[in-house]
């Protein structure tokens, strides 16, 4: 019996031509699965134009990658040239990609696409995307808010007081005309008055007429009583009354400052002074590198996120479980030792080196490491950057970046577009540091910029504080920055401020001054007619007050008339009764 | 179903040697238990295109062993995780984990490690059983099917003409 099966040979043959055929066509192949799988990776559209596979060694040739902006379609974040590297086709049959050398040319950021690289999906969402609101930093301004379109604005604090201040003052008035009717009236004082008289007269009178005046007069006295002790609690309300009162018109009188103090503050008028101005300056600068660094980090955040956990392999039928042994040099699915960079970026032609750069850092045990050169520049002696991505403690990852610049040459530099203050830096010679390392979502860092030889130009030369610029040559910048990527606390100083001199001061001072004087006129004015308004209620009130007042004086008064006539009428009964008695003595013993 | 059991009889009364015919059996244990696409599968298939080894039976045993492999993944699972996890192999496993043949090969998988292994232990025992069973069901039972008298009815009947065409 023949053991070989000669016919089968035949189909090996086939089974051959075919590998040769997807060996022929790996590039094409390649290229569509890196496209699909980076697109899907960068959720916008990365464009390969060709891959070429070598097969001795192992390696593959991209040429001309585009990634493109996930926010803006017709922008690329990255365009690289070429990018050429030999694989590890043992470890490839692994499912990893293992490059001990490749070298990435060409690199060039934000240039311009020819079709648009948003996705379906991400276009989709973009149209549902609510346009962000403008979060850069709160910019103190030279230029003085309009005070009458500030006041239209506003709701004065005043003005509410003065509203509380009327209804209380109408209510008040209503209850003491209340008060002031229940006491003694016309009529009622007339009646006292008519017996009052007649008890004045009696007095005089017989003896009878004098009991009888006595008897009046202490009814008179005890009613008048009465009547003087509801005066007297209706003045005890009047008192309280007039104190609150008293209270509320104070308050009233003292909201003007308040509301000042609280517009200023609200207008970030009161942070307006030369210890500001490198802020004021600088600011927008600041808000600018604060936002491109969010955006940075925004297409850097995915890759340095590490969501997935641990999971504990389940026994799946007919899948198994795979037992893992300890590797000599463990390596993870993507690993690239070494990586020579050239970039052409609009600053210059870069240089550099990146190292280690691993899916998963906790494997190879070393961070990801990058150096970047300009060489051949222009305008400047030299720059660079460098950083580390360190994730090999997963908990505990951090990124850190150092850049410099030394002896740039500044040209026509855009410090303020504020139409208070235009102001460009013509020239200067600028060394720049900043260091920054980010860390469990908060980045910290400092920056710090020395300008030397600078030649300062504003087009508002006539004004106290432009011209405040032409006598400075040299300045330092240092900030520091601090918090959550997004809502980072930022603080910078500098000598600037205390170069731009007294002169300066005093002269924002004024500014501020004259700003708060006529702030106070408005609210004044503003508040005059409300203010009349309180003032005549309160006239009203007075005069209650004084009617009240006459007729306490008036009661007082007849009170103590009545007290002396009863007094007086006693008296005189007493002697007239002695003088009875005494002429009953002489009649009858003649002495 | 019954048309593999008659294909399954065609082959066995058909002039293949009985070797071929336990062979073909034998290997399709090895590809029907262990799972697909694995390295050692390719050699099976290699050697069954090269050696003359009968492919009908190989086709329908592996359907067989498919089934039956459904039932036994749980022991090749528990199989093949011992012996994974034995601790005087570690050292060689720890070798044979960091080569990328023996990685490629899948050989860290229990089902895998489990299936083979005991494929492999069966695969002689199976392969001698079969060429006596075959021998033998050649020798006395097709022999005497043959010569009966009902086998020359049913030879000559439409029903066995309509089955052969259905398996065919």
């Amino acid at each position: 019996m023949k053991m070989i099966r000669w016919g089968g040979l035949s189909a090996i043959g086939v089974i051959v031509l075919m590998f040769a055929a997807a060996v022929f066509f790996a590039g094409s192949i390649i290229k569509s699965v890196m496209e699909s799988n980076f697109t899907k990776l960068n959720g916008a559209r990365v464009d390969i134009e060709t891959v070429d596979v070598s097969y001795s060694p192992f390696g593959l040739t991209i040429n001309n990658i585009q990634i493109a902006d996930p926010q803006q379609a017709m922008l690329n974040t990255a365009q690289i040239e070429q990018v050429r590297f030999a694989l590890s086709f043992g470890n490839m049959l692994l499912g990893k990609v293992i490059v001990d050398q490749a070298s990435i040319d060409g690199v060039q950021i934000d240039t311009p696409r020819q079709i648009s690289g948003l996705i379906e999906q991400a276009a989709e969402q973009q149209e549902k995307l609510e346009p962000e609101a403008d979060d850069s930093i709160a910019m103190p301004d030279m230029h003085l808010p309009n005070i009458k379109e500030l006041l239209e604005a506003e709701t004065l604090l005043a003005e509410k007081l003065i509203d509380e201040l009327e209804k209380d003052y109408a209510e008040t008035e209503k209850r003491w005309n209340e008060i002031n009717a229940s006491l003694l009236n016309k009529s009622k004082s007339d009646q006292y008055e008519k017996r009052y008289k007649k008890i004045q007269q009696d007095a005089k009178g017989n003896a009878a007429q004098k009991l009888a005046a006595i008897k009046d007069a202490k009814q008179l006295s005890k009613e008048l009583k009465a009547e003087a002790k509801a005066i007297n609690q209706a003045k005890e309300q009047f008192s309280a009354d007039s104190k609150r009162l008293s209270a509320e018109l104070k308050a009233v009188k003292g909201a003007p400052s308040k509301d000042i103090a609280r517009i200023k503050n609200k207008y970030n008028l009161g942070s307006m002074d030369a210890e500001n101005i490198s802020r004021m300056l600088f600011g927008d600068q600041v808000a600018d590198y604060t936002a491109m660094a969010r955006q940075w980090y925004a297409r850097i955040e995915p890759y340095l996120s590490d969501d997935e956990e641990a999971k504990l392999q389940e026994v799946e039928r007919g899948i198994g479980v795979y037992v893992v042994f300890k590797e000599f040099d463990p390596k993870p699915d993507m690993y690239v030792r070494k990586a020579s960079l050239t970039a052409n970026l609009p600053r210059g032609q870069f240089e550099g080196v990146i190292t280690a750069i691993s899916s998963d850092q906790s494997i190879n045990k070393e961070p990801m490491r990058f150096k970047l050169q300009g060489v051949s520049l222009t305008n400047k002696e030299s720059e660079k950057i460098s950083g580390e991505f360190n994730y090999v403690d997963k908990k505990n990852g951090f990124s850190r970046f150092d850049y410099s610049v030394i002896k740039s040459n500044i040209d026509g530099f855009v410090i303020s577009k504020s139409d208070s203050l235009p102001l460009t830096m013509k020239q200067a010679l600028m060394d720049f540091n900043l260091d920054a390392k980010l860390q469990h979502g908060s980045l910290n860092g400092k920056v710090n910029a020395k300008f030397r030889k600078v030649n300062f130009d504003s087009a508002d030369s006539s004004s106290m504080l432009a011209s405040s610029f032409s006598g400075i040559d040299a300045f330092d910048i240092d900030g520091q920055f601090r918090g959550a990527i997004d809502e980072l606390s930022i603080k910078i100083d500098s000598d600037l401020d205390s170069k731009l001199g007294q002169q300066l001061k005093n002269k924002l001072k004024q500014k501020k001054q004259a700003f708060d004087n006529e702030l106070r006129a408005s609210i004044d004015e503003k508040l005059k007619q409300p203010l009349s308004k309180v003032d005549a209620q309160k006239e009203k009130l007075d005069v209650i007050e004084g009617k009240v007042d006459a007729s306490k004086k008036h009661l007082d008064q007849r009170l103590a008339a009545l007290k002396q006539t009863i007094s007086q009428a006693s008296e005189q009964k007493k002697t007239e009764a002695a003088d009875k008695l005494k002429n009953k003595l002489k009649d009858k013993f003649g002495f | 179903m019954l048309t593999q059991i008659i294909k399954f009889i065609r082959v066995l009364g058909s002039e293949a040697s009985p070797i071929q015919i336990s062979m073909g059996i034998a290997l399709a244990m090895i590809v029907g238990f262990t799972p697909l696409w694995s390295l050692h599968n390719l050699v099976v298939i290699f050697l069954l295109i090269i050696l003359r080894i009968n492919i009908g039976s190989f086709l329908l045993a592996w359907v067989f062993f498919s089934g039956v492999a459904y039932l036994l993944d749980p022991l090749f699972h528990s199989f093949g995780l011992s012996i994974l996890q034995h601790e005087a192999l570690h050292g060689t496993w720890t070798d044979m984990y960091n080569s990328t043949f023996w990685r490629v090969a899948h050989f860290n998988n229990t089902i895998v490690m489990g299936s083979l292994v005991i494929s492999l232990l069966a695969f002689i025992p199976l392969v001698l059983l079969m060429n006596i069973l075959i021998k033998r069901y050649r020798t006395h039972i097709l022999t005497y099917i043959k010569k009966s008298k009902i086998a020359t009815f049913l030879q000559s009947s439409k029903l066995v003409t309509r089955l052969s065409s259905m398996a065919e």
